[in-house]
């Protein structure tokens, strides 16, 4: 006699190469509260999106601006503008820890999309465009040093060269604008 | 069920193709298998020389970071501005241009990509839309990374299949459309 055994498949927990990815994310720093400040220069859209576990705040794009391409000192008040395929373009400022980040009811490009920062006169343009990744750290991460990393990572977004001497951070940012 | 492995890739360009029309390259990609016999089946694949110039279009379109210049993706692309050959030379993203082995390496992941159509379409059975390459990025074809290439009148088209098609040869080669290539960059 036969036996047939069912399977019930349950919902799964979700999507496990996401989890996996923000499982290897460095923690949540406990001097800054879950919000608009945390977790500057990760990659933000991992979380925030339909299926994350921030999909309150469905991000159509967002990162963090640096001030130097050695440290990792958010820079407040730069501007980040964005221009699509169709020609459609967004500004959104950075906060005092350097993070931004555009919700899809405000702009919800057609990728690929350009990319420029600005502040105080000062410029710079991305050199080629985001194919369609809507966090900015995923490629604009810092390298591990001695490891293949360094021949896909651009380092992080910074505004000023290395032989620049930035204005310094915010003085009346809520929590700490130097990376920790 | 076993799994072939293919290990290499072997390219022998043009003149070396006994009957070929045109700017052909022929490539041998020899299956090594575990029990230790070897298989080898003949593509045909558009001429490798001539894919210096239409490499930047690959790179610039298809080979952002977040799109193709990825290690584990397929289509690999290497270039100046995106994912570099592990080298010693110091070549980081953005720092020097794509290099003679990284133009090399893109040309095997293109013509690698579906051997077995790219040898159809060099012989003429089937069209240049058919090829992944192209089908994707006009959206013939689900692709995650959106409409890489315009259907209509766009310059990375014109080059890509002016490549192919010189090696096609008559009556369909017109010669590698150079300002194409250049302008399907252009702003990118």
């Amino acid at each position: 006699m036969k036996k047939i055994i069912l399977l019930v498949l349950l919902p799964c927990c979700g999507d496990p190469v996401t989890s996996g990815e923000i499982n290897a994310l460095p923690q949540e720093n406990p001097l800054i509260p879950v919000g608009e400040f945390h977790r500057a220069g990760q990659p933000c859209v991992l979380c925030h999106n339909p299926n994350g576990p921030a999909s309150s705040d469905d991000f159509s794009v967002a990162g963090t601006v640096f001030a130097q391409p050695q440290t990792a000192v958010g820079v407040d008040n730069a501007t980040v503008a964005f221009t699509d395929t169709q020609g459609t373009s967004f500004t959104v400022q950075t906060n005092c820890v350097g993070n931004f980040f555009v919700t899809k009811a405000q702009y919800d490009p057609s990728f690929p999309i350009f990319v420029r920062v600005f502040k105080n006169g000062l410029s710079r343009t991305m050199q080629g465009q985001v194919g369609r990744e809507r966090s900015c750290a995923q490629c604009h991460n810092d390298p591990l040093s001695g490891t293949q990393q360094v021949y896909s990572s651009v380092g992080h977004i910074s505004l000023y060269l290395s032989t620049d001497n930035p204005p310094p951070p915010s003085s009346t940012c809520p929590v700490s604008p130097v990376l920790q | 069920m076993r799994r072939p492995l293919v290990t290499t890739l072997l390219c022998v360009s043009g003149a070396a193709l006994v009957g070929a029309i045109g700017s052909t390259t022929a490539c041998t990609i020899e299956l090594h298998e575990p029990d230790g016999g070897v298989r080898a089946t003949t593509i045909l694949s558009p001429d490798q020389g001539e894919f210096t110039t239409v490499s930047p279009v690959f790179e610039r379109r298809c080979g952002t970071l977040d799109c193709h210049g990825q290690v584990g993706r397929p289509l690999r692309i290497y270039s100046g501005l995106g994912l570099r050959m592990p080298n010693d030379a110091g070549n980081t993203p953005g720092s020097n241009a794509t290099t003679p082995e990284e133009i090399t390496a893109n040309y095997l992941a293109v013509v690698g990509l579906e051997p077995e159509q790219m040898t159809r379409v060099i012989a003429g059975i089937d069209p240049p839309r058919s090829l992944l390459i192209l089908a994707k990025p006009l959206l013939l074809e689900s692709h995650k990374g959106g409409p890489a290439i315009a259907t209509t009148g766009d310059p990375a088209e014109t080059c890509i299949t002016s490549w192919i098609n010189d090696g096609i040869g008559p009556p369909v080669a017109t010669g590698l459309n150079k300002k194409a290539c250049t302008d399907a960059v252009s702003g990118f």
